[in-house]
């Protein structure tokens, strides 16, 4: 897209310097045909292409590259002024952490993002996509960290005056690891 | 040339006469000023202070940025620093300064005096101006908006933004949007009825075309604002919950009704810029625009599709992927008819021989930055990309690439290209290419960086961050470049100072142009042409130099002042043959103290003194019902001539005079708003959490009935009306009746037989949609009312039908709503029972 | 619905038009669930649904163009109206892509909310 996007912006200058510079240049094309092919014929296969394939790799991001629903781990995220708080519903009396989200390595998660108070946004820029978290609504997000480690997360929809510091952090754990924190087996550090 | 003319064939004799009939008198007879001349500079002036103070508070927040933790600014004043930039950048100053222009502009590209209604322009101009001061003033009160420039609820309603900040934002907004609205109705007016004999549509100058593209779009446009910005207030002053998810309401609702608005809004300032350029650059190459039909096709395109695009600020709230689809499809597509026109202007430069120059210099810039913003553009329209963008400092930097680039850098052009026109002066052009290198230079390095700045995942909004993010580098090149930037402003300024002082004068047409605003002496005189032209070739290919004395000498149309009146020929809108001798009103304080009034209504409300506002909506009304009466009063009975030999009645004798248009248009937007209004309900039936309501008992089916019945009582006497006089006065009287019977059920199912409406959405909704059809009733009795009067006083039927005419309108269009609002009523109501989800 | 210029956008009014009937019955199908239940022959009745409608108003849209055309008589000087037709014909051709470029969607993405 990147590429693209230089290539295109490098022609248009281009043809304007041209056209503006060297008197003779683009006279022998006849303006209707300099409309149809760059009004046209330029833009029309680009974009066609480029947003099916945005539709193509959305279902894909969507599904978070699972295709069985139970592979998935639930994780509740209740954005309030101004923090985060975590848990598992799928794990009856898990564990319950606020501004740190454990999750494990190598398997989908997906995110159901609820607020108790103003729209907040939940996005951890290293592991792509973001959800908002709008009161009355719960929305999912399905995310993956393929390496343990741990991820910065930030709050992404202005949400007064504590947004810049409603910052969390993702700890992403490898399995037995996250098994023994489910169990409350794993310390904090 | 017939009869009584023959007087001024001495161009200064006539230039005397018509002056003291147009011109703006002296001292306070400013307040009184009418003149599209003087309204479109105020306007624009107006708009550049505004510019200076929201570039203030730019440079603020990037003093706060330049390093990770500074203490220059607390989290609180820097929410309001931000969202008063955006909010002034948009209503303030982009909106209002391409009015300006238009209002300006359009009567003289039409080869015309005045636009249609010229005290509505003024009107307009005060509202503008009173609701800016009410945004400023909470500015320096420390009590400014601080939610961002869109509000989101509900961060902005009464729980969490408590104090007023959020209703200065409703209200002062609101207040300015009425100068929006009645600029567009003026401007479409304008453009489908005043112009040029001769000038059909396929001979209009360019800049019309986009002009009647962008007010249509404005009128369709900001009635979902309005009506957001109305509810919001509403549950923030009355406890109505549309927003609040726990009683039935849904915050999505707002952003909706925003973006369904604040979309579109990105093009309505794009186009008016786009048509500068449309105007200018054929002329700086020296050969016709290319492809006149292509870019107004792609320009009607392009209103369309900026309307389906709304939801792609809003891929992140859950939407599914499906309906994300269609959006995403939509943004893709509105960027053919940019291409379109991009090569069309191309294809000028190519088949012309550029003449290098100022506004040519600013061309190159708003190329060079236009076109990374729209690329960046269509990036962000890409669900997946938006995901991981999405509300971080990219979206910034896009947006200000796509709005500097498509309207700051097209308005410096415009601006070096039209303020010889404006004061009679050349430019000095000492100071303005090193001006342009540093805005330029400034913009690009303030905001290419700050792509990046996204890319490594600084959200918008915060005040501050923390050093070992990594983004403070970047941070600091931005804010550099954004003093460069300030200081090319500064310079821009300079420059205009200096050309006030020491510019030349020139004779016509120093750009040598084919448009008619140059067939005028300049500085303009306050009517434009002392005679009008014949137009019998496309607007943007005459010569100027030929038709200027030409009309100057009197020897177009109406050359002849006669009576001290203010005329200008209508035309058919399709072919622009005359048809019609439009009589303008005259110099008048009324607007002035219209918009007085309207202030007071929204100052009361601001300071919540709720019970007083009745005073003042009535004060309002009675102002508006004077309007009416110092309408032109003494009529020719027959064809009046107007040069040439030929004759048209005047205009409330004619077939379609400009105020009925007028109204059509102003019910249209009204439409917009009723029925954003009935899908927003149906939305909350379909989104909001807690439905269905617990008791929604919904009103007696016979009162309901016995409402819109009695509301279509006005259709039926203004029909019977229009027969003789005697019918008049029994079709207005029933008419009259009809419309009080029925705001009185109408109100009475508002306030006794809905449960209460504070306690959910659904009856909230019900109440307001009741309250609507009220509202129209209670300005539909006044319709009737006055013409039951006129009909008293006057027995001369024909100077009244087009009174008739416009209130049959309004009379139909609130029968039309009141069973709409009935229906509606029974709908939910079967849906809330059956249809339970 | 005489005037030349209300013609010239009547496509487009369509294309607006099915914008808000698709959008809106796909909103009302996920709420009431007509998503995932299945019936006889196809997957899902909402995309059903949905893909009955886009297709009726890209008939529809092919309609107006056949029908502009059918009823072109000039209504003003001959340069007025060619005019005027070849905008209508651009603009209509304009609305019929995107008619099936806006809503090509519906026959395979994700319908309803996870
Ligand atoms: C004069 C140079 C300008 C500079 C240096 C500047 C700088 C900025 C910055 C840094 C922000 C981001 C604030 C934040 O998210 O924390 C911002 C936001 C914004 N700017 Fe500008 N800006 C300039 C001109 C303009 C112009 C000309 C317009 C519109 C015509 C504009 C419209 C906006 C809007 C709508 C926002 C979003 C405000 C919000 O988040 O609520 N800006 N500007
Ligand atoms: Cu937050
Ligand atoms: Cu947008």
């Amino acid at each position: 897209m990147l590429w693209g996007s230089f290539a295109l912006f490098t022609l248009v200058l281009g043809l304007f310097l041209a056209a503006v510079l060297a008197p003779r240049f683009g006279r022998g094309v006849s303006q209707a045909r300099w409309i149809i092919l760059g009004g046209l014929i330029l833009p029309v296969p680009v974009l066609a292409g480029l947003t099916f394939y945005a539709f193509a790799q959305g279902e894909f991001l969507l599904k978070g590259a699972v295709s069985e629903a139970n592979e998935v781990l639930e994780v509740r995220a209740i954005g309030r002024m101004w923090q985060w708080q975590f848990s598992y519903p799928s794990v009856s009396g898990g564990p319950v952490h606020t501004d740190i989200l454990h999750i494990p390595a190598g398997r989908t998660i997906e995110i159901i993002a609820e607020s108790e108070d103003v729209i907040h946004s939940f996005w951890v820029p290293r592991l792509g996509g973001k959800i908002d978290a709008v009161p009355g609504h719960s929305s999912r997000l399905r995310i993956r960290a393929d390496q343990p480690g741990r991820y910065g997360g930030i709050c992404s929809e202005y949400c007064g005056t504590g947004h810049a510091g409603m910052q969390f952090e993702v700890r992403a754990l490898g399995q037995d690891d996250f098994r023994d924190f489910l169990t409350g087996g794993l310390r904090h550090d | 040339m017939t009869e009584n003319q023959t007087l001024h064939h001495n161009p200064i004799a006539l230039h005397k006469a018509l002056d003291r009939i147009w011109g703006t008198k002296p001292g306070w007879g400013r307040l009184a000023a009418v003149n599209h001349n003087v309204i479109g500079v105020r306007f624009m002036l107006t708009a550049l202070v505004f510019f200076a103070i929201g570039g203030v508070l730019a440079m603020l927040i990037r003093t706060q940025l330049a390093s990770s933790q500074s203490v220059f600014m607390d989290a609180e004043t820097y929410g309001q620093v931000f969202t008063m930039h955006g909010t002034i950048m948009m209503f303030l100053f982009a909106i209002p300064f391409f009015e300006g222009m238009a209002i300006y502009l359009l009567p003289k590209l039409l080869g015309t005096r005045d636009l249609a209604f010229p005290r509505l322009g003024a009107y307009g101009y005060w509202c503008y101006l009173f609701g800016g001061m009410i945004l400023i003033g909470a500015l320096l009160a420390g009590v400014a908006p601080n939610s961002g420039w869109f509000m989101y609820t509900p961060l902005s309603s009464s729980v969490y933004a408590p104090g007023i900040n959020s209703d200065v934002w409703l209200l002062g907004i609101t207040f300015v949007e009425i100068s929006a609205l009645s600029a567009a109705v003026e401007i479409i007016v304008t453009i489908m009825k005043i112009r040029a004999p001769g000038m059909s549509l396929d001979r209009m100058p360019i800049f019309a075309w986009y002009m009647l593209v962008v007010a249509t779009m404005m009128l369709i446009g900001f009635p979902p604002l309005i009506l957001g910005s109305i509810l919001l207030e509403v549950e923030r002053a009355f406890d109505l919950p549309f927003f609040d998810p726990t009683r039935g309401g849904d915050p999505l609702l707002w952003q909706h009704l925003f973006w369904l608005f604040g979309h579109p809004e990105v093009y309505i300032i794009f186009l008016p810029a786009a048509g500068a350029i449309s105007t200018i650059l054929p002329v700086l190459a020296g050969t016709p625009l290319a492809g006149y039909r292509m870019i107004v096709s792609a320009i009607v395109s392009m209103a369309f599709l900026s309307f389906g695009l709304w939801v792609h600020h809003m891929y992140t709230v859950g939407i599914p992927h499906v309906a994300l689809s269609f959006f995403s499809a939509a943004s893709a597509l509105v960027a053919i008819p940019t291409a379109i026109q991009i090569f069309a202007w191309l294809a000028t430069l190519a088949h012309g021989r550029a003449r290098f120059s100022i506004p040519m210099l600013h061309i190159f810039g708003f190329f060079f930055v236009f076109v990374i913003g729209g690329l960046t553009g269509v990036m962000l329209a890409m669900v997946p990309f938006d995901w991981q963008a999405h509300d971080t400092h990219f979206v910034v930097a896009h947006l200000h690439y796509v709005l500097v680039g498509g309207f700051i850098f097209p308005m410096l052009a415009t601006a070096y290209y039209w303020v010889p026109h404006l004061t009679g002066k050349q430019p000095v052009q000492h100071l303005s290419h090193a001006a342009f290198w540093m805005i330029f230079i400034g913009f690009n390095v303030t905001f290419f960086f700050m792509h990046l700045t996204g890319l490594r995942g600084m959200p918008r909004r915060i005040f501050e961050y923390p050093a070992e993010f990594g983004w403070e580098v970047l941070n600091f090149v931005s804010s550099m470049g954004s003093f460069v930037m300030a200081m090319g402003f500064a310079l821009v300024a300079l420059d205009f100072i200096l050309l006030f002082k020491f510019g030349r004068a020139f004779r016509r047409n120093p750009w040598k142009a084919g448009t008619l605003e140059w067939a005028m002496p300049t500085p303009p005189p306050s009517y434009n042409f002392a005679s009008i032209p014949r137009v019998d070739n496309r607007a943007d290919l005459l010569d100027p130099d030929v038709i200027g004395p030409h009309l100057a000498a009197g020897r177009g149309y109406l050359g002849m002042p006669r009576d001290d009146r203010m005329e200008v020929l209508g035309v058919n809108s399709v072919t622009g043959e005359p048809e019609q001798l439009v009589l303008l009103p005259r110099q008048t304080f009324l607007p002035f103290w219209t918009a007085v009034a309207t202030g007071s209504f929204f100052l009361l409300m601001l300071f919540k003194f709720y019970w007083a506002t009745p005073v003042a909506l009535a004060a309002v009304i009675v102002c508006f019902c004077l309007w009416s009466r110092s309408s032109p009063s003494s009529f020719d009975d027959d064809a009046v001539p107007i040069g040439h030999g030929e004759t048209v009645p005047v205009h409330i004798r004619a077939e379609s005079p400009p105020s009925y248009l007028a109204m059509v248009l102003t019910l249209v937007a009204d439409a917009t708003l009723y029925i954003s209004l009935l899908f927003g309900c149906l939305f909350l039936w379909i989104s909001a959490p807690n439905w269905p309501p617990a008791n929604l008992q919904s009103p007696s089916l016979w009162l309901l009935i016995l409402a819109a019945t009695s509301m279509s009582l006005g259709s039926l006497g203004s029909r019977i009306s229009k027969k003789s006089a005697h019918m008049s006065l029994l079709g207005n009287g029933l008419a009259f009746a009809g419309h009080l019977i029925s705001t009185g059920s109408f109100i009475s199912i508002a306030f006794y037989s809905l449960p209460s409406a504070s306690g959910h959405a659904a009856t909230a909704s019900l109440f307001v949609i009741v309250c609507y059809i009220s509202l129209h009733g209670v300005v539909g009795s006044i319709f009737a009312a006055h013409a039951l009067w006129r009909a008293l006083r006057d027995h001369d039927m024909s100077v009244r039908v087009l009174d008739l005419k416009i209130g049959a309108l309004w009379h139909d269009y609130s029968a039309a709503s009141a069973f709409a609002a009935v229906g509606f009523c029974l709908l939910l109501d079967s849906l809330v029972r059956d249809g339970g989800v | 619905m005489r005037h030349p210029l209300l013609l010239l956008i009547l496509a487009f009014v369509v294309w607006s038009g099915t914008f808000l009937l698709v959008y809106a019955t796909q909103a009302t199908g996920c709420s009431l669930g007509w998503h995932n239940n299945d019936i006889a022959f196809w997957r899902s009745p909402l995309r059903f649904i949905l893909i009955v409608l886009v297709v009726i108003s890209f008939v529809a849209i092919l309609g107006t163009l056949a029908w502009l055309r059918r009823r072109h008589k000039p209504a003003a000087a001959l340069e007025t109206s060619t005019f005027l037709g070849q905008v209508k014909t651009y603009v209509t051709i304009a609305a019929i892509f995107s008619t099936a470029f806006c809503f090509a969607g519906v026959f395979w993405l994700t319908l309803c909310p996870l």
